[in-house]
């Protein structure tokens, strides 16, 4: 393939496979942190709102129940 | 114009036409890096004296390239939140910090392995490595800064502040093998002949992965500052839409 003989020898690099591959190593390291960690903490972020919202509604639904059971009481 | 760069400062104006250009982006960019580390790594020709490890340069060259090139953004926006108080220029510099700091370290690290067996040594402090460390620190510095405050718009100033002072020393990493004798070898040359030294068949890799990996870093501070957004915007009204259509999607996985 291209400018090596065999693919074994692409791995190879001429003798120099621990300082390239660990070069591109990195950088697909970088690659992947720099889209996996945004991408969690929006999904941290989603879940907290989603949970809020929960919390909110339940409370909504709660006061509700109370109120009804007051006017219930007073009738 | 005027008008064009007003829309810029308007989170939802960047959070809508960063939404519709991702696509396009992530495509492109896919291609770019695909071709050019291919092309790189497989296709060009072994260096005469550095034989296949000359190949560490399609990622070194970009990623530290593009480091500086983030830390004048980041000061740029900086300066923007301090004169005009643009909150969406700080929002944009909060997101630089972290992805600067991993392509110096990306540099950084590319460069050492590099300089194993071509220099003997994974570290010498000469002037053009010692300056890239120093902006290392000042990214990590900035991004420590703004964790220190609890309120966002004191966290922001500082870091402001930081970002300017720090700036002085991104034309000291780009003059320093001219300034100083470094082991660090000077800017190659390209040349448009196939006989010189460094001719496009060996170059022309290079710019397939540095416009790619461009592409890269502005989908990295695009998904970031999109965060902060919806973080920061969290009161609107189109965010609160935003937020509850989102939500009905994830409900599920999330």
């Amino acid at each position: 393939m291209g400018s090596f003989d065999s693919f074994s020898d692409f791995l190879a690099m001429g003798g120099y496979a621990t300082y390239v591959w660990s070069a591109y190593a990195f950088f697909i390291l970088v690659l992947i942190f720099n889209v996996w960690q945004p991408i969690l903490s929006r999904k941290k972020y989603l879940k907290q709102q989603l949970r809020r919202e929960q919390v909110q509604q339940e409370r909504a639904q709660a006061q509700q129940k109370r109120e009804e059971m007051t006017n219930g009481s007073a009738t | 114009m005027w008008q064009w760069l007003y829309k810029l400062t308007s989170p939802k104006w960047f959070y809508t036409i960063s939404g519709q250009l991702m696509p396009w982006l992530v495509g492109l960019t896919t291609f770019l890096l695909g071709v050019g580390l291919i092309w790189g790594l497989a296709f060009t020709p072994p260096d005469y004296q550095m034989g296949e490890n000359y190949r560490i340069a399609y990622i070194h060259v970009p990623a530290a390239s593009i480091a500086m090139g983030c830390y004048y953004m980041m000061a740029i926006m900086a300066a923007a939140f301090l004169i005009w108080r643009i909150k969406m220029a700080d929002m944009v510099a909060k997101a630089c910090a972290p992805v600067g700091m991993t392509f110096t370290a990306l540099a950084l690290f590319t460069g050492s392995v590099w300089g194993i067996p071509t220099w003997g040594t994974w570290w010498i402090w000469d002037a053009r490595l010692t300056s890239t460390l120093i902006m290392m620190f000042l990214f990590i510095g900035v991004m420590a800064l703004r964790s220190a405050y609890d309120s966002e718009t004191a966290g922001g100033k500082a870091c402001a502040v930081l970002s300017l002072v720090g700036v002085v020393n991104v034309p000291i990493i780009k003059y320093s093998v001219e300034w100083w004798n470094t082991l660090h070898q000077g800017a190659s040359s390209l040349s448009l002949s196939n006989t010189a030294a460094n001719p496009p068949e060996i170059w022309m890799p290079a710019f397939f992965v540095g416009f790619g990996l461009f592409g890269f870093y502005l989908i990295a501070i695009i998904l970031r500052t999109r965060n902060e957004i919806l973080i920061r915007e969290r009161k609107a009204e189109w965010v609160g839409e935003v937020l509850s259509a989102t939500l009905l999607v994830n409900q599920g996985e999330v």
